[in-house]
């Protein structure tokens, strides 16, 4: 099965909330009828995306909501850029011993960004179905561009609070971000059904980064805060 | 696809050649799998996965009892059915 119809299956699949169990039993579906017929999945089974949603029309109403998938994509993407923003200026202000500031501008990021998230996921879905996956680093570079933009114009300070409560409020969205995308979850895990294993579905570097990533920079901001905070008088 | 049931559990695959043996064209992967999902979730079949011989394991449906009633149901439909068209065109 290639890489990119897979991709894009289970992209749609996971934006229209299917469990990742039925996502893994049809990956395994796929992969059985494909390797018996000699077929590829897009002769046997068609459009990546379509079949997705097929299969996410197919589920009962309680099983899935339609618009979570996408609402959780949003919420996500705002959590994620306000936790940034969030930490780096709580880093500079406990490096400078000063209050951090949070400017308009950086909740024009927070909106800005989080449209961008998702507009990015539902372009990703045609990307790897279309085999144009080579747009997405330039689109990432154009969207960190528009999201810094309101930041960089804006720097009236809307409020300002100590440098430590932001550097915590960043750990709360971070939390946040991670819980929207259900990476901590465990239970909807996309699980193949053959072996009890979770399939490769991105380079495992990949998977750290989302799954760590988040930690590992509120770590990094501690530390920095530890190493840049100024001497106690000594 | 319950009539080709009624013979015993098989796979999807299987399933697909068996139609297309019997004349029903070609059913690809795309339109079986949610066919058999929707059959599943009527509780008319239930399935199981299987390790393959080498390969990569089978997903087996079997008939359940609310299946082969349902079939012996249409059966005795499609009969009367075919038998009115018959007459039709006989007559």
């Amino acid at each position: 099965m290639s890489d990119e119809w897979r991709d894009a299956f289970v992209l749609r699949a996971r934006l229209r909330d299917v469990p990742g169990p039925r996502i893994g039993e049809a990956l395994a579906e796929v992969e059985t009828h494909c390797a018996e017929s000699g077929e590829t999945p897009a002769e046997a089974f068609g459009d990546p995306v379509r079949y997705a949603q097929a299969l996410a029309d197919q589920l009962p109403p309680p099983a899935r909501n339609p618009r979570l998938g996408w609402a959780r994509v949003a919420l996500a993407g705002a959590a994620g850029i306000g936790a940034v923003s969030l930490l780096l200026s709580g880093v500079a202000a406990v490096s400078h011993d000063a209050p951090a500031t949070i400017s308009t501008g950086t909740f024009g990021s927070v909106l800005i960004g989080a449209g961008f998230v998702v507009g990015f996921f539902a372009v990703a879905e045609r990307a790897s179905a279309w085999g144009l996956r080579w747009l997405l680093p330039p689109l990432i570079a154009v969207g960190l561009v528009l999201t810094a933009l309101p930041t960089i114009l804006l720097r009236d300070s809307s409020f300002t609070s100590a440098g430590w409560v932001a550097i915590a409020a960043a750990g709360i969205l971070f939390a946040v971000a991670w819980l929207a995308l259900g990476r901590t979850t465990g239970a909807d895990r996309i699980v193949d059904p053959r072996t009890g294993a979770e399939p490769a579905l991105a380079p495992k570097w990949v998977l750290a980064m989302a799954r760590y990533g988040p930690a590992a920079m509120l770590l990094l901001a501690v530390a920095l805060v530890i190493l840049l905070r100024p001497g106690d008088g000594a | 696809m319950l009539g080709v049931l009624a013979d015993g559990p098989t796979y999807g695959y299987a399933i697909a050649q068996r139609l297309a043996d019997v004349g029903l064209g070609a059913v690809k992967g795309g339109t079986l799998y949610p066919l058999l999902a929707r059959l599943e979730a009527d509780r008319l079949v239930e399935s199981s996965w299987h390790a393959g011989e080498g390969g990569p394991g089978r997903k087996y449906f079997t008939l359940t009892r609310a299946g082969k009633a349902h079939l012996h149901e249409r059966a005795e439909l499609w009969g009367a059915f075919t038998g009115t068209v018959r007459k039709l065109m006989e007559s």
